[in-house]
């Protein structure tokens, strides 16, 4: 068995891994394949849309890797769900999110995503992970509603 | 002349907050992010702490995006840092040592040469001298790692007999079907940038004349081969499947790679469920061999035959 000698954990849009910053210096510096972990990377995730992927990459001793996809972060998800753009739009969320709200989300929605997120997570049951993604809908000015 | 210089926004926040507030650098324009924390390689701020390290296209927009988030919740600190020149681009290549893909396949870059006993390798073993380029395939990822040690286990079967080598990226699984002593090998790849690193790759081996190659698909392929090999991955193989065991002839073999264990299921039910009948002979599985949650799915080759 080989030995692992680290993680990497990068945030990258789908499909569009390449090998300038930030996964050329943060694999680059570890002896990793830049060219190889992108590759697989985008068509792993081609069919994704615009959305973050997180992904966790395993570091062997002899510079092989493998990785893992996880599901996007919940503040991505939850504005896909409250119909908010998910790139690229500066100021997409609220710059105060107690006075503004940008979008809403129904608790329907929120369990959805809770269930999605939860193998990520380390919350004990779908509540907790509800309340944890509804604390970060708080924090971006989306509402719940029922 | 200068060296190029590449901005990036480091936020310290904690765990709690590094989720929304890396939606909120890539809102900023982020190209990508990376999350350095106690678990991984370069180790985050003490105390459970997490840095996000955002890359940005312009020193203008990393700048803007540490004056919108200065006063955000739960960022501790932040701050714009540069990494200045391209050494990291070629870095990997430090790192890539002869290595012995299967226990009668060495593979060593042309930068490097075997100068004593490689780990893994029985005295004697081939030795392939392999320049990836821009093409995937080193040889170190676990799905090419499976499919060369089922072509070696195989050997005796493989000996004289034709082979394809469908998206052959670097050439690699070609190189060490010829190398098994296969009696040709017949490669192709849908990019067409990697046929030259390929074939370049296969004249450092002596094995061009053994070798037809071309940029395109399978619907491009004519005849059947007794040994057909495809790394690819489970969203292209399951389209492709009938007109991949098209090729597979009466008798032959078919080995597939680059399927997740978590869909190990799904793609012999596929594969075996085809108007021409496929039988498992092997599978050969490769974990991380880690204990946290994202260790434990892994890569599975699946051998089959056609009786």
């Amino acid at each position: 068995m080989k030995k692992v000698t680290g993680y990497v954990k990068l945030q990258l849009p789908a499909g569009k891994a390449n090998p300038s910053p930030p996964v050329g210096p943060a694999l680059g510096q570890h002896g990793v394949n830049i060219m190889g972990f992108c590759k697989e990377f985008n068509a792993k995730t081609a069919n994704q849309g615009d959305l973050i992927i997180p992904v966790v990459i395993t570091v062997f001793s002899d510079r092989s890797f493998t990785f893992i996809l996880k599901t996007p972060p919940a503040s991505v998800l939850l504005k896909k769900a409250a119909g908010l753009a998910t790139t690229k739009k500066p100021g997409s969320g609220s710059k105060e999110p107690n006075k503004n709200k940008v979008g809403s989300v129904t608790t329907a929605q929120l369990r959805e995503l809770a269930q999605q997120k939860i193998q990520d997570t380390n919350a004990a049951s779908v509540d907790a992970c509800m309340r944890s993604i509804a604390g970060t809908a708080r924090s971006m000015g989306i509402e719940i509603r029922d | 002349m200068s060296e190029p210089r590449y901005p990036f926004v480091h936020v310290t926040t904690d765990a709690e907050n590094a989720d929304a507030l890396s939606g909120a650098l890539f809102d900023l324009g982020a190209t990508g992010v990376e999350e350095r924390d106690e678990t991984t390689y370069v180790k985050g701020p003490a105390d459970g702490g997490v840095l996000l390290v955002a890359s940005f296209e312009e020193r203008a927009a990393a700048d803007l995006a540490v004056s919108e988030l200065a006063d955000v919740e739960g960022v501790l600190a932040v701050s714009v840092q540069e990494v200045v020149g391209d050494a990291w681009r070629d870095a990997w290549k430090e790192f890539y040592e002869p290595f012995a893909l299967t226990p009668s396949i060495v593979v060593r870059p042309p930068w490097r040469e075997v100068t004593g006993p490689v780990p893994g390798a029985t005295e004697g073993a081939t030795v392939l001298v392999l320049e990836p380029g821009r093409a995937f395939g080193t040889g170190l990822h676990a799905t090419t790692s499976l499919v060369a040690n089922i072509l070696d286990e195989r050997r005796a079967e493989l000996a004289g007999q034709p082979m394809l080598d469908a998206g052959c990226g670097s050439g690699i699984l070609s190189f060490v079907g010829l190398a098994l002593g296969a009696a040709n090998a017949t490669a192709f790849d849908i990019d067409a940038e990697v046929i030259d690193t390929v074939r370049e790759n296969a004249e450092r081996n002596s094995m061009s004349e053994r070798l037809e190659l071309f940029a395109g698909t399978i619907a491009d392929v004519s005849g059947t081969f007794p040994w057909v090999v495809a790394n690819i991955e489970t969203q292209i193989l399951d389209p492709m499947a009938e007109q991949l065991v098209a090729h597979v002839a009466q008798g032959g073999n078919l080995v597939l790679s680059g399927i997740l264990t978590a869909e190990e299921q799904r793609m012999t039910a596929r594969f075996t469920g085809l108007s021409r009948k496929l039988r498992v002979v092997a599978t050969r599985h490769m974990t991380t061999g880690g204990e946290r949650a994202y260790d434990k799915d892994g890569w599975v080759a699946i051998h089959l035959a056609l009786d």
